[in-house]
């Protein structure tokens, strides 16, 4: 019998070649999307899931509470909290501190290039899953001087994985030394946070950097892991965290208060965003609903199409159900087969939809910037999810069909007096449904596009145009800029050099501190900027002025404050006032404010700006270089600039940025959901066109005699095309009813992600409800012409 | 083995409530051939979807082998038929998807018979209707006659009780309705008892009996010599 029904649908499905391939493609296309993200979407879920231990992993996070009552989540910690806490609490067996250095210059033989380093505790290879391949996970760490790297490196530089006692030179404070590769592991997986190429012992940067920051309580500045015992409650263990560092730090009872310690599961490193200076790659969960959201609908779109399509098509297999009701068929019968042809086609789309996924996976890949790698789809593992997702598929466009169908009296389908689909309300409120998609992605398209100009056209409050950024190392950064200051001064091209510890629009750069003054108290954000900083970001100084080699004494005492810090302060007269600012460089943390800068936005529009602190000392490092140029004949300049850099930094390579380009890279994560919005706009449009095309295909010949008839008694080609679209253009009008407030909806919580909105009004769904409304007009049209203009004759024949 | 008492139809739309049928008694003896004639609309085809368990009588009784069948529900319709009656139709209704072996064999799949067996029986009923060489066709692809051939075929594959024919031979011409209705005649003697609806008085006449009905009504009952061409 199941052959009988298999013979029946393919037979079927290439008799009606046009609904079929209007069927099929549409299924196809929106499975092979749904496919897509659900791979997608799981491969976020499994981040940091591979470690064996990950149950037992969190990340130590801390809360700070500032005078207005906020509480402000770090992803940094101190550096000396964790050895404190793992002594004090046996609950947790193993710690480790992580610290990324900038860029630091590699060297093996010949091979020399400008590498990220990582820094870890030596028990990290123990309490995490990165398996070696060669040298032993326990002790790898163990020496000062010895390394891990990845595979990968171990390729790059040395031709091949085996790489362990080889010898490899990095350039750290200044001079080369040599580390010996302790161990090689295996390539990080891409669902990892933690990722390294190059894995140093954590005292390296302890050495490195030095006092104050290796014993220094105030300063957020590494990223602190613990493994907990097994059993051990996390809840009991975060209450006690507290008091054992206002003891070890001796903080005054107040400060306690304002303190609190997190242990964040490691599974929810990367869900998690809600972090002030998070290092590690996080993916707002919030995303990954709406990307679930946007395959469902499409799913549900296409769904409907085929259901749509198959209770019109059922007008011409009517005949086939009355005859098998005839022959002894069952309602259960007739419905099974129905469902089973609904499976069938299913499954052809299905694999229609595996192939088509595994051609635009590249595609994928770049616009969502995921990792999914070829072949994904075809393995094993995926086949019960398929079976089920092919069932869900099946069972919602074919179960209304095959209970409306098996419904019909066999008496009443023989006889020839039904006459069905295209036109009962069930069709029509599909097609509302569908339009209702489709007008709702259009909308959140335009708010987006027009929110991201916004973004991108925003007064910054300083200039990012024509700035050339080149990191450098520390140790060298005065040295060089100094130079470089020197060769560079009287060039024509360069308008002038800055350097600086902190530069725009990188939130991992930057060190939060708390400001005192007056029994006022905040916290801010920290720039160490030497006196080109102001001028060649050109920013504008609102009070008082900037800080000048003209006044000996500015260095480690003047201070300059945006307006944001005065505003918190509350003062009215900002300049002359003294802040206490416990930050190194700064003489016996104090400084004196001496000038106010208008508010600029160091980082995205997503942020309010908030207090800031900037200031000058002598021995600051310097660790971005900014240039700026002239807007004519930048390549020459920016070649000219190259050769200077390599005779006053020989051994730094010259790498450079542009400040505006790297600005807008904070919106790399807009602008990736803005494209994921458009396909996914265009990918509806287009599904709900094939549907309604087929729709209305078939709502036109169902009235085929009818059109005759108006032909015959005078209507015109244009009045009948008229006619037919005035009932879709009511269903448009319906679909809006229905995107409208859900758009609205949508976009507003989107928009709650930006600190600075664009006022976005109402033309917006004006033009969205147009546009919907032109793609269905043309769709019918198509259709209703070549109804309209056919031979009343042919039509009329048939009676 | 078919007998209704008082049978009536009727049917009910939104302003109007039409009768088709009104008391109608007939009685139908196993082994028989009956002809129902009647101008257009007098209701031959509403008692005929009543003999045939398609649709339900508003009142009266209907009692097939004895048993009252006319209360019964659509599940239970449906089970009764298969196996008991066998339908021909006037438009043939064979499904265009499947070819003449799989039109024939349906009604064998919806009585679960082995597939051996199903084979076996299709190929007799094509040799028994000289339709074999055509079994792997569809059915676009045969004459009118040929197509009523295979409709017959497949309506006494599951040998039923009896063979209910809807005007078998008006889509046909006359040399096509005469095979038609010699092969009707052949299952009549070889035992099958036949109910048939015809406007064709010449038709009528391979019947051994003929109820005329008017308005509802059975009118008159014409009772035959067997006929014998």
């Amino acid at each position: 019998m199941l052959k009988n029904y298999l013979k029946v649908a393919l037979r079927s499905v290439f008799k009606h070649k046009v609904y079929s391939l209007i069927n099929l493609t549409g299924l196809a296309i929106s499975l092979a999307a749904c496919l897509l993200i659900y791979q997608y979407v799981s491969t976020e879920l499994t981040y940091d899931t591979f470690h064996s231990n990950a149950g037992n992993i969190y990340r130590v996070v801390p809360s700070l509470q500032d005078d207005s009552g906020e509480w402000k989540n770090h992803a940094m910690s101190p550096m000396p909290m964790a050895p404190v806490l793992a002594e004090e609490h046996p609950e947790i067996v193993g710690y480790t501190r992580f610290t990324n250095s900038s860029a630091a210059v590699v060297k093996v033989g010949a091979n020399c290039f400008t590498e990220k380093l990582l820094y870890a505790d030596p028990e990290m290879l123990s309490i995490f899953t990165f398996p070696l391949i060669q040298g032993d996970a326990g002790t790898a760490l163990r020496d000062k001087s010895s390394i891990v790297i990845n595979e990968s490196m171990a390729i790059k530089y040395f031709g091949s994985p085996d790489a362990a006692g080889k010898t490899v030179s990095i350039k750290l404070g200044g001079e080369f030394r040599d580390f010996t590769v302790a161990g090689v592991a295996t390539d990080i997986p891409h669902n990892s946070t933690i990722s390294f190429d190059f894995l140093l012992p954590f005292p390296v940067v302890l050495e490195l950097w030095g006092e104050p920051f290796v014993s220094s309580w105030g300063a957020m500045v590494t990223r602190t892991y613990v493994q907990l015992a097994d059993g051990t409650d996390p809840a009991l263990l975060e209450e006690k965290l507290p008091a054992t560092i206002a003891r070890r730090a001796g903080l005054p009872e107040e400060r306690l208060n304002r303190l609190r310690l997190a242990l964040q599961p490691l599974r929810d490193v990367h869900l998690n965003p809600n972090y002030f200076n998070r290092f590690e790659p996080t993916t707002n969960p919030l995303y990954l609903f709406v990307l679930s959201g946007i395959g469902f609908m499409l799913l549900f779109v296409a769904c409907f199409n085929f259901t749509n399509i198959s209770i019109g098509l059922s007008s011409v297999r009517l005949k086939e159900i009355g005859v098998r009701k005839v022959l002894g068929a069952g309602r259960v019968r007739l419905i099974r087969q129905l469902l089973v042809e609904s499976v069938f086609l299913s499954l052809i789309a299905l694999v229609l939809a595996m192939t088509l996924a595994e051609i635009i996976l590249p595609t994928f890949n770049a616009l969502t910037d995921g990792h999914l790698s070829r072949g994904i789809l075809f393995d094993w593992k995926t086949v019960p999810s398929m079976i089920v997702l092919l069932l869900a598929v099946a069972i919602l466009a074919g179960v209304y069909p095959a209970i409306y169908l098996s419904r019909l009296s066999p008496s009443k389908i023989l006889k020839g007096s039904l006459r069905i689909g295209g036109s009962n309300m069930f069709t029509r409120a599909l097609i509302v449904v569908q339009f209702a998609v489709s007008i709702f992605f259009i909308i959140c398209t335009l708010y987006m596009s027009r929110q991201m100009d916004f973004v991108r056209e925003a007064d910054l409050g300083f200039s990012a145009d024509q700035i050339m950024v080149a990191p450098i190392s520390s140790s060298e950064g005065r040295d060089v800029l100094d130079r470089l200051k020197n060769e560079l001064g009287s060039n024509p091209a360069v308008v002038s050099i800055a350097g600086a510890r902190e530069s725009m629009g990188r939130e991992s750069d930057y060190a939060v501190t708390v400001a005192e003054s007056e029994g006022m108290e905040t916290e801010t954000f920290v720039f160490r900027i030497d006196e080109n900083f102001i001028p060649t970001l050109e920013m504008e100084i609102v009070r008082g002025r900037n800080i000048s080699t003209d006044f000996p004494s500015d260095p480690g005492r003047s201070v300059i404050v945006n307006e944001a810090f005065a505003q918190k302060m509350g003062w009215e007269e900002p300049i002359g006032k003294r802040i206490e600012l416990n930050f190194p460089g700064l003489e016996d943390n104090t400084g004196e404010v001496i000038g106010v800068v208008k508010n600029f936005h160091y980082l995205s529009l997503h942020s309010p700006i908030e207090p800031a602190v900037m200031f000058t000392a002598a021995d600051f490092p310097v660790t971005r270089i900014m240039v700026k140029i002239k807007p004519e004949g930048i390549p020459g300049t920016v070649a000219t600039i190259g050769r200077v850099w390599s005779s006053v930094a020989p051994s730094s390579p010259f790498e450079y940025y542009f400040l505006d380009e790297d600005f807008n890279l904070q919106y790399q994560m807009d602008d990736r959901w803005g494209r994921i919005i458009i396909y996914s706009a265009v990918l509806a449009i287009l599904i709900s066109a094939i549907g309604l095309l087929g729709v209305a295909t078939l709502t036109l010949s169902r009235r085929t005699k009818e059109i005759g008839i108006r032909k015959v008694l005078g209507a015109s080609v244009l009045g009948i095309v008229k006619q037919v679209n005035r009932e879709f253009i009511i269903l448009v009008l319906l679909a809006c009813l229905l995107a409208f407030p859900l758009a609205y909806y949508v976009m507003s919580r989107w928009m709650e992600n930006f600190a600075f909105r664009a006022n976005v009004g109402w033309t917006v769904y004006g033009v969205a409800a147009a546009l919907g409304a032109v793609i269905a007009l043309t769709t019918v049209s198509v259709q209703a012409v070549r109804a309209a203009s056919a031979n009343p004759v042919d039509s009329l024949r048939y009676e | 083995m078919i007998t209704t008492r008082n049978l009536k139809k009727v049917y009910t739309t939104e302003e109007v409530e039409t009768t088709a049928l009104n008391s109608i008694n007939i009685e139908v003896k196993e082994g028989e051939f009956v002809s129902i004639m009647g101008p257009s609309g007098c209701g031959k085809s509403t008692l005929l979807n009543i003999l045939g368990l398609l649709d339900n009588p508003s009142e009266g009784e209907y009692l097939f082998l004895d048993e009252n069948v006319g209360g019964f529900t659509e599940r239970k319709r449906a089970s009764f038929r298969k196996g008991n009656i066998g339908f021909v139709f006037q438009s043939f209704n064979l499904i265009d998807e499947l070819t003449v072996f799989e039109n024939i064999e349906l009604p064998l799949l919806y009585l679960r018979v082995p597939s051996a067996e199903r084979k076996k029986r299709v190929e007799e009923a094509l040799e028994q209707m000289e339709i074999f060489p055509r079994r792997n066709h569809f059915p676009q692809q045969l004459s009118g006659g040929q197509q009523q051939r295979v409709a017959v075929a497949r309506a006494v594959i599951a040998r039923p009780k009896v063979i209910l024919a809807d005007e078998p031979t008006g889509n046909l011409d006359s040399a096509h309705g005469s095979e038609v209705m010699n092969l009707l005649s052949k299952l009549n003697e070889e035992g099958t008892t036949i109910v048939m609806v015809t406007h064709s008085p010449d038709y009528a006449e391979y019947g051994n009996r003929v109820i005329h009905l008017f308005d509802g009504h059975v009118v008159t009952e014409n009772i035959k010599e067997q006929h014998n061409a």
